[in-house]
């Protein structure tokens, strides 16, 4: 669906308005922040990643079709910029000969500040799903984030990620698979520590 | 049902885009393959804790920070326009002075060669063009001491002229921008 809102915005922004951009970037910060921390599972480094995704989306403004949300185009952006970083990274360690932490600091130092029991469980929910995103190949990930936080379907994942919907299909599988193997390892040991795995 | 359906019910399944038809047919299976339903509430378990999974908030300054990279973005863009046209300007006018003297270097070469006589007498011809410019200069500089000698105050009316055309140039340099400026707001 494409909102009458974000079309104005974009077109006037194409005129040079960097204001009508910056109305683009408040609208959707949250969404590419979201993506980029969901597949780089660290905090910097997402918003390193979500300042270039829009950065690219500026210089490249004049190839957006309009027919298409904003939104979408963004987040392919965004998933596809993500998707490099990690390959790349994942060259870095491998030249390194030197194991990630695939937590990263930001998820793995504990807070000392008192939280709500809600808000302590949602960190909880959130570190556990980043710990098994980080499992995940690049591919895998883009197609589970993109599927379960942003609601998209096989076809319009196909369309972001440039693969068919096939491949997408597989990928969703073989993810889920592979997450339900790793939960089925963790299980074990975090049942009895940690509430969010009752009941499993 | 072979291994391949059933994996692609659940996958459908669980996306929900399982028809009633193919839904009864999955359920069916799980009740009597014990195997299919183990696997299918493992992948139900991950599926329901994405499903259910936290959005992550930007930090309040992120938007701030993405505007202030497309302005400096901006910013060295337009540099590199402004750069790449001084350059342009530069190599023009190094045309303009390269290409009449490596032509003058020629043709004289080719003169020196075809007939030292004639070289001699352009030589010459250019000595004593140089020479009428230097008495040129030379009338002139005695035209303005004779000029200071008569009217001691020329000097310091000269200089005082100076500040007042730089104010004058500022001054229209200012309006031409300012109307430029109202004529783009509309």
């Amino acid at each position: 669906m494409i909102d009458p809102t974000t079309t104005a915005a974009v077109e006037a922004a194409l005129q040079g308005d960097q204001e009508a951009f910056a109305d683009l970037v408040y609208a959707f910060q949250d969404a590419v922040y979201n993506l980029c921390y969901r597949m780089l599972g660290d905090r910097g480094e997402a918003e390193d990643a979500a300042q270039e995704a829009f950065l690219r989306a500026y210089l490249n403004l004049k190839r957006y079709d309009q027919q298409r949300p904003f939104k979408t185009w963004l987040l392919s952006i965004a998933s596809n910029y993500c998707i490099d970083r990690l390959r790349r990274r994942r060259l870095q360690w491998l030249s390194l000969d030197d194991e990630p932490d695939e937590e990263g600091t930001s998820l793995s130092l504990p807070s000392d500040e008192p939280e709500p029991e809600h808000v302590a469980l949602s960190r909880e929910h959130s570190r556990l799903i980043q710990s098994l995103l980080g499992e995940l190949s690049p591919d895998y990930r883009a197609a589970v984030v993109l599927r379960y936080w942003y609601d998209y379907s096989y076809t319009e994942i196909a369309e972001m990620t440039g693969t068919t919907e096939s491949a997408v299909k597989s990928r969703l599988f073989r993810a889920r698979q592979a997450l339900a193997e790793k939960m089925d390892g963790r299980s074990s040991t975090a049942r009895l520590t940690n509430p969010l795995w009752e009941g499993s | 049902m072979s291994n391949e359906k059933q994996r692609r019910l659940m996958q459908e399944a669980l996306d929900q885009e399982l028809n009633a038809e193919a839904l009864h047919i999955l359920r069916r299976e799980l009740d009597t393959n014990p195997g299919a339903a183990s696997e299918f509430a493992r992948l139900r378990h991950v599926d329901d804790l994405f499903r259910n999974a936290p959005m992550e908030r930007a930090s309040e300054r992120l938007a701030l920070k993405i505007m202030e990279r497309i302005a400096a973005s901006v910013d060295t863009k337009t540099l590199n326009k402004e750069t790449r046209l001084t350059l342009a300007v530069g190599v023009a006018l190094l045309m303009v002075v390269a290409v009449p003297l490596l032509t003058s270097a020629i043709g004289l070469y080719l003169l020196a060669a075809g007939s030292p006589e004639m070289l001699a007498a352009l030589i010459q011809q250019i000595v004593s063009l140089l020479a009428a410019v230097i008495a040129m200069l030379e009338a002139f500089v005695r035209g303005a001491q004779e000029a200071v000698r008569d009217y001691p105050q020329a000097p310091a009316l000269l200089a005082g002229l100076i500040p007042v055309t730089t104010y004058m140039l500022l001054r229209l340099m200012w309006m031409k921008e300012y109307g430029d400026q109202a004529h783009e707001a509309g």
